[in-house]
């Protein structure tokens, strides 16, 4: 066999293995994830780390907003603030703007900190303790992950930024409103109150 | 054998390949470009973007430096090199390792905000890893021959497999299959526009002609591409398809990344009228610069 011969024979086993990982991927559920899912995983990822499932199996079904406020020192609380709807408000003016993207920045601090909550609370291995104890150890946990520091950390930057003074702690919240059903006008709302966070 | 004979010795696309280069370079200009005055916001140290660490393989501590302390820091020279190499890679100075930088760079920006990236920009970076690979000369070089022309096959395939992921997985789900898709992505502010919202709410059968369009389209455009008498049909829907979507949902991101990466699919003569124009605007230009003046 020429040279050529055994470049195009290697460069197709190249190819095919390259997108048998990226199928594997991108069709294994991760919960269920075998060897096979592990192998693909650490040739994928980070470096062609990809979801191409774009709006499937399902397209959203709810208007997500990120919401916070502020708890003053003498225990009283702020009016909820959400800056989801203005920035988009300006997203709309210009569709080749960047500030969409800055939306989803924000957006993205209330759902995934939402995200790992809602795992949290569903812990198996705790249900059996009852509702309150459950939240409570959920409560205690979320406060050392990354996203719920982020999304506090925010919401300190934007009180101070609106003017608010004279408060001690945050607290965030992630709004769900359901869009209603094709030709129903009642709609559902998901509230996720998360814990208060002090301020040093 | 004819077939491997022809694949290895011949370059069959090298107006293609240049194309494609230079519409993902100018893209990829326009989209750091306008990342600009908002850079700090996405890029710098006390950024909102929520670190993601993926426990992968050892090249995340190249691909994902972004998140170490201090390299956030940094980021305005990642702008300027990415800035640099583009246009080095516009004008055509040593393509592949130009083109080999800007992946890296491109890479390393876009893994730093990898939580809010969309399937187009993972799309990108995918196919400018095999971009680094593209031959633009007619060469006689077979082992960069061979490597071009699967590498720009490789990036047909992507995009191919993007579209097929998308088709298919929409089958698997209630509300895709049931026509209400639509209706729901427009009832949503961040996806959708006032008017947008109300006139599909008025009409739901609109909503629910596009779903089963999108859906006929993505599960029709990685078979249908790969026929020469159909696929600038399917490319052509797929312009209003992308531009309707870009306008409508507010993805102008993705859809400006398909249309770029349907030029990998162009054929050769279609590429070199590009090209001849392309060139012909150069020498112009070169006459301008070098004319002394009547």
């Amino acid at each position: 066999m020429t040279r050529n011969k055994v470049l195009f024979w290697v460069l197709s086993v190249i190819l095919l293995f390259h997108f048998s990982m990226k199928f594997i991927y991108q069709f294994t559920d991760y919960n269920k994830a075998g060897k096979f899912y592990t192998f693909s995983y650490n040739y994928i990822v980070p470096q062609f780390h990809f979801n191409y499932k774009v709006f499937a199996p399902e397209p959203p079904t709810a208007r997500e907003h990120f919401l916070y406020r502020a708890i003053l020192n003498d225990g009283s609380k702020t009016k909820w603030f959400e800056d989801g709807s203005g920035i988009l408000f300006d997203a709309y003016q210009n569709r080749f703007s960047v500030i969409y993207k800055k939306w989803k920045m924000v957006n993205y601090l209330g759902f995934q900190t939402n995200k790992i909550y809602v795992e949290l609370l569903k812990n198996p291995s705790i249900q059996h303790l009852g509702k309150d104890k459950v939240i409570e150890i959920a409560n205690q946990q979320i406060i050392h992950y990354p996203q719920y520091i982020n999304a506090c950390r925010y919401a300190n930057d934007k009180l101070v930024a609106k003017g608010v003074e004279n408060f001690s702690a945050v607290q965030i919240a992630y709004l769900m409103d359901h869009v209603e059903r094709p030709n129903e006008s009642e709609n559902s709302f998901e509230a996720q109150l998360f814990p208060i966070q002090k301020i040093d | 054998m004819e077939f491997i004979n022809r694949f290895t010795n011949n370059n069959f696309y090298p107006n293609t390949n240049w194309l494609l280069r230079r519409f993902v370079y100018l893209f990829l200009i326009f989209y750091f470009g306008r990342l600009i005055p908002f850079a700090s916001e996405f890029f710098a140290e006390d950024t909102y973007i929520n670190k993601f660490f993926f426990d992968g393989n050892i090249s995340k501590w190249v691909v994902q430096s972004f998140n170490f302390q201090g390299v956030r820091s940094l980021y305005p020279l990642f702008f300027i090199v990415e800035f640099v190499l583009l246009i080095f890679g516009l004008i055509g100075y040593n393509p592949k390792l130009v083109a080999l930088g800007i992946y890296g760079c491109t890479l390393i920006l876009q893994q730093s905000m990898i939580s809010i990236t969309n399937g187009g920009e993972q799309l990108l970076y995918n196919c400018l890893f095999f971009m680094v690979f593209l031959e633009e000369k007619d060469s006689k070089d077979s082992f960069w021959v061979t490597i071009s022309n699967f590498a720009l096959f490789a990036i047909r395939l992507e995009v191919a497999f993007l579209y097929f992921v998308a088709g298919f997985t929409k089958l698997t789900g209630d509300l895709w299959p049931s026509g209400e898709a639509f209706y729901f992505v427009s009832q949503i502010h961040e996806y959708s526009s006032p008017w947008l919202m109300e006139f599909i709410k008025n009409n739901i059968w609109v909503g629910g002609v596009l779903t089963y369009l999108t859906i006929f389209y993505q599960t029709t455009f990685p078979f249908v591409i790969w026929f020469k008498k159909l696929k600038y049909k399917w490319m052509v829907v797929g312009v209003v398809f992308h531009i309707s979507i870009g306008f409508l949902n507010g993805i102008m991101d993705f859809g400006l990344i398909m249309l770029t990466m349907y030029f990998a699919f162009y054929d050769e003569k279609r590429s070199e009228i590009f090209y001849d124009f392309f060139s012909e605007i150069k020498s112009a230009g070169k006459r301008i610069i070098n004319a002394n003046g009547d």
